[in-house]
């Protein structure tokens, strides 16, 4: 197993909030990693560290280390390369507020692609790879504005593909949409973990089951447990970890 | 929290519970008419055999509406799935008791071949079933190890009772039939205690998720 993110000794301050404490957690590549546990424990603000949207929150302070291959991503690193390289999807759907085509053309564009021909091409597999080309190929011009919630978040997804980017972090990707919409986005997540490393944080722990390959427990800022998915749900090794599972505490 | 689901778990584990003693009730019921020879005894079997089987079914319906509406994991879902094997092994342990009981009416009106080793074999095993059901109950790892240990004597004693049998069998050229049905119901015993042994193993497989021998 081949370590795309390793988290070595991490802790996260918010002011004199301790957010994360003592995190140690190895990410491994082309595999789904769900991050659980109950509201404030602290999986969407490791999440968020993955590809320093942290930097963003005023008073937040980070000790320990990140790397993505190897390499700090707290240290000298351009953060707009990093956040190339590490995607995100978020839990609402946010569409920019312009067609489909320029949603999906938007980051290459950033990152300096000007050929009509180069972005036509990305468009389309962009869209491919989120398995959502054929429904919207007749209406790229449209605003993306007009589409359903799965679609729009299926939409997301394809934006983020479209920097190609090594992982994709996906902070509670389904939890605003409805049932059919959620299977489309879990088989749609299971496919893409072939070229892809996938971090997600869910409250849905049928979905962790479902879809992950490795599970991490989180409960007030610790790893509680952290371990193949099949192991953890069939047989967990720390009691908190069984009863939160279990629905005990919630 | 779940409050509901807990008291479901719990009426599950005592349903088994229910038919444990049902089971421990028919080999009880069997053996007593066997060796008391009473045919009445025997044919009050079929109803019992009945009630049992409708129990285990209740059981099998509790458990797949457990597994549908609430997703278990973990400890739930070995307690659940375990309960599904356990009340299929005593589904088997009843039908062994019945098959006792229709043998039982063959051999009426005949010595019992060595009735004191039979007898104190069907009371090992109805021990072992007894004490299965109580270590699941109590979720005692100590004492399902115990039931799995004394399978050894009960497969001795079958052994043994079975070449004396054999041995009658290649003297006695009349009345082979007979030395054969009671062949046959020290055979159930044997069976039963394996079953007996499955319990346990279920148990132990409830409280550590390990299936292994």
């Amino acid at each position: 197993m081949t370590s795309k993110i390793s988290v070595k000794d991490m802790q996260l301050y918010y002011g004199d909030f301790h957010a994360l404490k003592d995190v140690n957690l190895e990410i491994p590549e082309h595999q789904i990693t769900a991050f659980i546990g109950p509201s404030g424990c602290g999986k969407s603000t490791l999440l968020k560290s993955l590809n320093r949207m942290n930097d963003l929150v005023e008073g937040c302070r980070i000790e320990g280390k990140i790397t993505l291959d190897g390499e700090d991503i707290y240290g000298d690193i351009d953060i707009n390369h990093l956040r190339k390289r590490v995607g995100m999807v978020f839990q609402k759907p946010n569409p920019f507020p312009m067609s489909i085509y320029d949603n999906i053309a938007y980051g290459p564009r950033t990152h300096g692609i000007k050929s009509k021909a180069k972005l036509d091409q990305i468009v389309e597999q962009s869209l491919r790879n989120a398995a959502i080309w054929d429904e919207l190929k007749d209406r790229l011009n449209k605003s993306a504005l007009g589409l359903s919630g799965g679609q729009q978040q299926r939409l997301c997804i394809a934006r983020a593909l479209a920097v190609e980017p090594e992982v994709l972090l996906m902070d509670e990707p389904t939890s605003a949409l409805d049932p059919i919409s959620t299977s489309k986005i879990e088989d749609l997540v299971v496919e893409l973990k072939d070229k892809y490393t996938i971090v997600m944080v869910t409250h849905n722990m049928q979905q962790a089951a479902r879809v992950s390959d490795r599970t991490a427990f989180f409960l007030l800022g610790e790893v509680v447990e952290y371990n193949d998915t099949k192991t953890l749900f069939e047989n967990p090794a720390d009691e908190r970890t069984e009863r939160y599972i279990t629905g005990r505490f919630g | 929290m779940r409050d509901s689901y807990t008291h479901q778990l719990e009426t599950l584990q005592k349903e088994v519970q229910v038919l444990g003693h049902m089971c421990t009730a028919n080999i009880g019921k069997s053996l007593h008419g066997i060796f008391n020879q009473s045919e009445d005894i025997l044919d009050e079997l079929i109803e019992d055999y009945h009630a049992a089987r409708v129990k285990q079914q209740e059981i099998s319906s509790l458990c797949m509406q457990l597994l549908l509406l609430q997703q278990p994991v973990a400890k739930d879902l070995r307690l659940i799935s375990a309960s599904l094997k356990i009340a299929s092994d005593l589904d088997r342990i009843s039908s062994h008791a019945r098959e006792m009981a229709d043998l039982g009416k063959l051999i009426i009106d005949q010595e019992v071949f060595d009735k004191d080793a039979v007898q104190a074999m069907g009371a090992s095993t109805i021990k072992m079933v007894s004490q299965a059901i109580t270590a699941y109950a109590n979720g005692d790892l100590n004492l399902a190890g115990h039931v799995e240990r004394k399978d050894d004597k009960i497969d001795d004693t079958y052994a043994r009772i079975r070449q004396e049998l054999i041995s009658r069998m290649n003297h006695e050229h009349e009345d082979i039939e007979h030395l054969v049905n009671q062949l046959m119901v020290i055979k159930y015993l044997e069976r039963i205690a394996d079953h007996a042994c499955h319990i346990a193993r279920w148990t132990i497989y409830i409280a550590t998720g390990d299936q292994s021998e």
